[in-house]
């Protein structure tokens, strides 16, 4: 099924042209003295002081998603009052689209209201670009790989391999000039790739991106909703295993489904993933495993109750978090 | 024009004695004239002796051959913002409403962006817990953050001739409660990052039914 999924992609980047108009010459700020992690950091940098216009595709399975990816930066005399500015546009659909201004982020849809929340970057972008340094090497081995020409730029792979097993690996490529991500593949341990990340337009921007412009004053919602703390029920399930470097997140509130009924849920996090676990009555459906990209879906369906966990990691591990609930 | 006539030619453009013959053959000859010229101006221009009028003539030429030129240019494409002016009006006019229109819309499963719902299901396959992790997974397909939900279309699937009615009510099923979880999971994480930056407030009852 993949081979149609890189067939499209390397289609794209033949059609895809990357131009770089100017490069600002930054220094890899880290003291680490490993160059794979200073050129991870010097992109970071580069994805976060750069005025730039870029597309993207996501390429998950046989499923292919485009996006439009704006940033621009309006310098202050006082670095505490710049305005960072982004704006994350799916390119399949209309009016769909994320707006950043600096740490508040907002989601919107046609026909139903914006969702605000607090966050530093827009979850949908590739986090590993937002994490610092000693964050990810918390969770990943670095390793320098050899250059290929990425859509007719040469590009640096570099290896992130997860520290312990569980989570999938991240090859990145990034462009030798100027430092900017141009692919990340996220492969499983047989080197399968579940999911691709492809660059396919990039400009960088002297100046502020026009069609950003409006977004500076714009009167955006200025406070994510004020969150009812409700009472979470006492549930007779218990979560009696985590993961190695992951913690259960406090939920400030019931999840809420449509129709179905929730016994109990948790959401895990190591600072870079979630992982979901819903326990559920028991529909006596059978258990499935299925995957969506790198996500995987496990339902494992008992006599009193059906475990259901989603997240980025391994079948096995899994397996492993539902069969700890008691 | 012979090739002798050539060589006195050059000659003469190089400011070199030519005879009295030729120089009225030069005086006479138009064609003469013109080649004597050519040669006049290309001994200049390697000796860089053009005048700079002569190049601004052809950058101009050039320009309005430039003009002249069909265009091939793409329109820029327009950035929607419509639905940030919806958003303000919500806004501004009642916190608490939007408050309340939020988690109406929660219960009605229309999440905000960010949201991978499952659309359709290729293959479906019944696993034993011991060996679902060893089996190769079937690829689940959603559509992208923000995606509009397409409905659930299992005449897309492979296996649509092999499947009962009540097979198919049960894939059905199992579609829906994986959609529903995936929107779930959505809410946990947007809990999560809206939760991370809020001081802690007191416990209250839902004010909304």
């Amino acid at each position: 099924m993949f081979s149609l999924a890189v067939a499209t992609s390397s289609q794209i980047l033949a059609a895809g042209s990357v131009a770089a108009q100017e490069v600002v010459p930054t220094t890899a700020a880290t003291e680490d003295a490993h160059p794979q992690w200073q050129l991870l950091s010097r992109a970071q940098m580069q994805l976060k002081t750069l005025n730039f216009d870029l597309s993207f595709v996501q390429i998950k399975g046989n499923q292919l998603a485009t996006y439009r990816w704006l940033h621009g930066l309006v310098d202050n005399t006082d670095p505490s009052q710049n305005i960072e500015l982004e704006r994350l546009i799916l390119q399949d659909g209309v009016g769909t689209e994320t707006i950043r201004r600096n740490d508040r982020v907002y989601y919107t849809v046609p026909g139903a209201p914006t969702t605000v929340t607090i966050n530093h970057y827009i979850r949908e972008l590739p986090s590993l670009f937002f994490l610092s340094v000693p964050e990810l090497q918390r969770l990943y081995d670095a390793v320098q790989g050899s250059s290929i020409a990425i859509s007719g730029r040469t590009a640096q792979l570099i290896r992130l391999s997860a520290r312990s097993t569980g989570r999938y690996d991240y090859w990145v490529w990034l462009d030798a000039q100027t430092g900017f991500p141009l692919r990340i593949d996220t492969v499983a341990q047989n080197n399968q790739v579940l999911e691709r990340w492809v660059v396919v337009h990039l400009q960088v921007k002297p100046e502020f991106p026009a069609d950003l412009t409006d977004l500076i004053t714009a009167p955006l919602p200025e406070q994510p909703l004020q969150i009812q703390r409700s009472a979470v029920a006492e549930s007779t399930v218990q979560l009696k295993w985590l993961p190695d470097g992951y913690q259960a997140v406090e939920q400030p509130g019931t999840v809420l489904t449509r129709s179905s009924q929730l016994l109990a849920s948790w959401l895990l996090s190591d600072g870079m993933h979630q992982i979901s676990v819903f326990v559920q009555p028991a529909s006596h459906m059978g258990d499935q495993l299925l995957r969506d990209g790198a996500t995987t879906i496990l339902v494992r369906s008992g006599e009193q109750y059906d475990v259901t966990v989603i997240g980025p990691i391994l079948p096995e591990l899994a397996q492993q978090i539902a069969s700890s609930i008691e | 024009m012979s090739s002798e006539q050539k060589e006195w030619l050059s000659q003469a453009s190089d400011n070199l004695s030519i005879s009295a013959e030729q120089l009225d053959q030069l005086l006479s000859d138009p064609d003469a004239q013109a080649t004597w010229l050519r040669y006049q101006v290309a001994g200049a221009a390697i000796r860089n002796e053009l005048p700079a009028q002569a190049s601004n003539q052809i950058a101009d030429d050039f320009a309005a051959w430039l003009e002249q030129e069909p265009a091939h240019q793409l329109q820029a494409e327009p950035v929607v913002a419509a639905p940030l002016s919806q958003v303000n009006v919500q806004q501004v006019a009642s916190p608490a409403a939007a408050n309340q229109s939020w988690w109406k819309y929660l219960m009605q499963g229309a999440i905000a962006a960010g949201v991978a719902l499952v659309a359709v299901v290729g293959v479906q396959t019944q696993l034993k817990s011991d060996d679902a992790a060893s089996n190769p997974l079937p690829v689940l397909q959603t559509s992208p953050i923000g995606g509009v939900a397409a409905p659930v279309s299992l005449s897309q699937t492979s296996v649509e001739n092999r499947v009962t009615p009540e097979q198919q009510q049960l894939l059905m099923e199992q579609q829906r409660r994986l959609q529903e979880l995936m929107q779930a999971r959505e809410q946990q994480i947007r809990l999560m990052e809206q939760a991370a930056a809020q001081p802690q407030v007191p416990e209250q009852e839902p004010t909304q039914n």
